[in-house]
């Protein structure tokens, strides 16, 4: 495997050189900062880059081009980076070798046009879809309380405010949505391209020197994005959680608990707050699943999840509404482990185990390679050897000490009828 | 040890079968990690069934399979399989659907040991009394989650609405109730019926020696007594072509509706190759709601639909069942019949067949680029077809329109049941 690194037309090309996938990945990034209100743009920005083209009249002759060219799989996205976003089309299509000469270059050049040459008309996206995006994203918002997970989540989100900048109640950004127009969202995508930093990466069994000059022909971008630091530190530090009940007439009950951790530093945030989340709620062996789980049969399913850029987590759980104090109590205790080291070696060497083996693998997937590449130059994480050599440092006092970092911010129960 | 080749994509299998009849292929491929499958032929819709030596059939509660797969990690020595893998830095997991359980795990390094912890998990069976009970609250909370999903709480009922006879019809968890009437004596009675190797495959893709795997599964199983025997025998239910109910509402005071469209079709004999009368009839799904069809920028378009409209295609005994599923604003019923009418419409083009069939050859070279994408295409063909389909490029390159419009005329479209999640009135 080899690595190719290209200073091109405003913008940098990244080609991981590998003969073991029958497969090319593609990806386009474009990072931004996240500003005030970011949120109601982007959703409908990923709708319209993807259901339109300056070159297709229809959807149905986009797919029809599409499988012309044997069928490539794509998706858009913004995701949150921290005080970052990035616009991102991550792609994958059949190395040519398998399909017909030529497809490398034809691929390219489909995907690359969905998000510089959208359909533009009148100095605003499409109007008619527009129109119909709006309207069909409204419609999911207004019934997130039918999928309770995807609801708990964004209550939480509201509860807590770990972001830059505010984040929306639901109701807030339903009606920052509904007023949007469609020149708007294309001031906010101009904005993108004449601000943002863009990074494309090529993955497979392709030639470097044909890559770059089918790019040095295909784009040209105008980017001023400043090099600006992703981390998001968390202020505010309550000393009793903020604890908020919603009713549904559901089954179940949605519970979810938020953290914010206390001024981490890079060792702790790429290394120890890893262990200790993967130790506290990652596989089954976790003290969380091994306690709530299988001792008191109380869920199906409880984990943590870490926010690394927001240095937050939260942990989540389904349970009767009527065992809510008793699950929070448990959950309590194991906190409480964390910080006294109540963990046998064991689970703590063995999370050590699958962070190491999770670094192998990132060579067996074209997409994890192109997100450990790509972490590296976005959030300067160390080098997979240094990631290893580092980790193997973590003592179990350092996950002590983090657990001292830990404040419950939020708990947040989505209230079933059982 | 036999060597076959999936022909066209570069792809090895080694096969081989032990004297208890356990059946292995190896798929190596230049991972580093290597997925090990192994998958038993008991799956949730299998209720009633015997060994050739009974004279009755066993009947068991809907949700077995799946309590079972969740019972198999318990160990009598209090270590739990799962540890093991993480210890060897392994993910490991098992599911249970219609047809099949499957226990798997993907690692890098300690192969041999993650072999064996797979080995072990699904011959060394431990229940109890007590964790019988234990698990029952754990598979309720599982069950709870569908209960609130309104993708299941249609997707069931319409299993009900379609079969009158087939155990299909039960959810692969079963009902609260199925749930908590499981006893240890069920689990065993089953365990010792589908959990012998003559019922099992075991697959494995990565960087691994075939040979050194063979050995290395025959010494595990030198240690352990599994006579030959036949494979289990699953009683077999008449299903009439008919569905039960038309169409059926649920009430739930959801802010969306959610409706489910199914349609029951009796397999065409027109072509006998079971592979191919399947891809034949996928095609019907691909040329009218894949992503080339007309009806693309219709759904797109239309504001009464809050979801894109899903396609599934289930194959259940001799019949194939679409179901169409979508989360719809107000009027289901135009939906309903904008379904209707393009599943229905049979004018076909050729330019979109042979486009379809690109796209397809593409999704084939797809499915073999990872170690567990390998194991599983392997599994479902062996599960359906006996076998692996190692000619399957070439099939799926010599498909052909005029065939398809001959196969397709004998599709019958008039068995369709239809389930509404309405929001209008509450629940009394």
């Amino acid at each position: 495997m080899k690595y190719y690194d290209y200073d091109m037309d405003g913008f940098k090309l990244h080609v991981i050189k590998t003969n073991r996938f029958k497969t090319v990945f593609y990806s386009i990034n474009i990072r931004f900062e996240d500003n005030k209100d970011s949120e109601i743009y982007t959703s409908l920005l990923s709708r319209m880059l993807i259901q339109t083209s300056s070159k297709f009249n229809s959807l149905r002759e986009i797919n029809t081009y599409c499988a012309s060219i044997y069928d490539p799989s794509y998706n858009i996205r913004v995701l949150d980076s921290g005080s970052e976003n990035i616009l991102r089309l991550t792609s994958s299509f059949a190395n040519e070798k398998y399909t017909e000469k030529g497809m490398l270059l034809k691929n390219l050049e489909f995907l690359t046009s969905f998000i510089f040459e959208p359909k533009i008309v009148d100095g605003g996206f499409d109007k008619e879809m527009f129109d119909i995006q709006k309207e069909k994203l409204l419609e999911y918002y207004k019934s997130m309380k039918d999928n309770p997970k995807e609801y708990a989540k964004s209550r939480l989100a509201e509860e807590m405010q770990i972001k830059k900048y505010k984040v929306l109640k639901l109701d807030d950004l339903i009606s920052g949505i509904s007023n949007l127009s469609e020149v708007e969202l294309y001031n906010f995508y101009q904005s993108i391209m004449s601000k943002g930093c863009l990074d494309i990466f090529i993955c497979g069994d392709v030639d470097e020197k044909e890559v770059k000059e089918i790019f040095s022909k295909l784009i040209k971008f105008k980017g001023t994005h400043k090099k600006i630091n992703h981390l998001v530190k968390q202020h505010d530090f309550k000393d009793m959680p903020n604890i908020v009940v919603d009713k549904t007439n559901n089954t179940q009950s949605n519970l979810i608990i938020g953290f914010k951790l206390d001024n981490l530093s890079d060792f702790e945030r790429n290394y120890v707050f890893v262990l200790y989340s993967w130790i506290l709620g990652g596989g089954m062996s976790s003290l969380l699943s091994q306690t709530v789980r299988e001792k008191y049969s109380l869920c199906y399913y409880i984990y943590a999840v870490r926010q690394n850029l927001f240095e937050t987590m939260k942990i989540y759980a389904g349970i009767d509404g009527v065992n809510f104090e008793k699950t929070c109590n448990l959950i309590q205790d194991e906190l409480e482990n964390m910080e006294n080291g109540n963990f046998s070696l064991e689970l703590f060497e063995g999370v050590k185990e699958i962070y190491y083996n999770s670094l192998i693998r990132i060579e067996d997937s074209q997409d994890d390679l192109v997100a450990s590449y790509a972490s590296e130059i976005f959030i300067n994480n160390d080098s997979i050897s240094d990631r290893k050599k580092n980790m193997s440092k973590v003592t179990k006092e350092d996950v002590m000490n983090l657990a001292k970092k830990v404040h419950v911010d939020t708990i947040y129960l989505l209230k079933g009828e059982v | 040890m036999e060597k076959k080749s999936y022909k066209g994509l570069d792809l090895d299998v080694y096969e081989e079968v032990l004297d208890n009849g356990l059946k292995i292929y190896i798929a190596p491929i230049p991972r580093h990690t290597i997925h090990g499958r192994i998958t038993t032929f008991f799956g949730g819709s299998i209720l009633e069934f015997k060994n050739e030596e009974d004279s009755e059939f066993t009947k068991v509660p809907a949700g077995i399979a799946h309590f079972l797969e969740h019972k198999m990690f318990e160990k009598e020595d209090g270590v739990d399989p799962l540890s093991i893998y993480e210890n060897n830095g392994a993910s490991a997991n098992a599911f249970t659907n219609e047809f099949i359980t499957a226990y798997h795990f993907t690692g890098a390094g300690h192969f041999y040991e993650n072999l064996k912890t797979l080995l072990k998990c699904v011959h060394e069976p431990y229940f109890t009394d007590e964790n019988v009970l234990k698990e029952k609250g754990i598979i309720s909370q599982e069950k709870k989650q569908d209960l609130d999903n309104p993708f299941s709480i249609v997707y069931d009922r319409s299993l009900v609405n379609v079969f009158h006879n087939l155990d299909f019809k039960n959810t692969v968890l079963g009902s609260l109730d199925d749930i908590n009437s499981i006893t240890k004596e069920d689990l065993y009675k089953c365990y010792n019926t589908f959990y012998h190797p003559s019922n099992m495959i075991l697959t494995i893709s990565g960087d691994v020696d075939p040979l050194e795997v063979v050995n290395f599964v025959k010494k595990f199983y030198s240690e352990y007594h599994f006579e030959k025997r036949g494979k289990a025998i699953v009683k077999h239910k008449a299903e009439p072509e008919t569905v039960v109910k038309e169409k059926d509402v649920i009430y739930k005071d959801n802010l969306s509706k959610e409706i489910m469209v199914s349609y029951k079709v009796k397999k065409p004999d027109f072509i006998k190759d079971d592979y191919l009368n399947k891809m034949y009839f996928s095609f019907l799904l691909d040329m009218r709601f894949g992503a080339m069809s007309y009806i693309t920028d219709v759904f797109v378009k239309n504001k009464n639909l809050i979801s894109p409209v899903s396609c599934y295609l289930e194959v259940v005994d001799d019949f194939y069942i679409m179901l169409f599923n979508a989360t719809v604003k107000d009027n289901p019923l135009e939906i309903i019949d904008l379904i209707d009418k393009t599943i229905k419409d049979f004018d076909f083009s050729l330019d979109d067949f042979d486009l379809i069939k690109k796209a397809i050859l593409n999704s084939v070279i797809l499915s073999t680029e990872n170690p567990s994408g390998i194991c599983s295409m392997i599994a479902n063909q062996v599960r359906f077809y006996d076998k692996p389909i190692y000619d399957m490029y070439d099939k799926l390159k010599g498909l052909d329109f005029d065939t398809f419009k001959e196969y397709i005329k004998d599709v019958c479209l008039d068995n369709r049941s239809v389930v509404i999640l309405d929001n209008k009135n509450l629940r009394s």
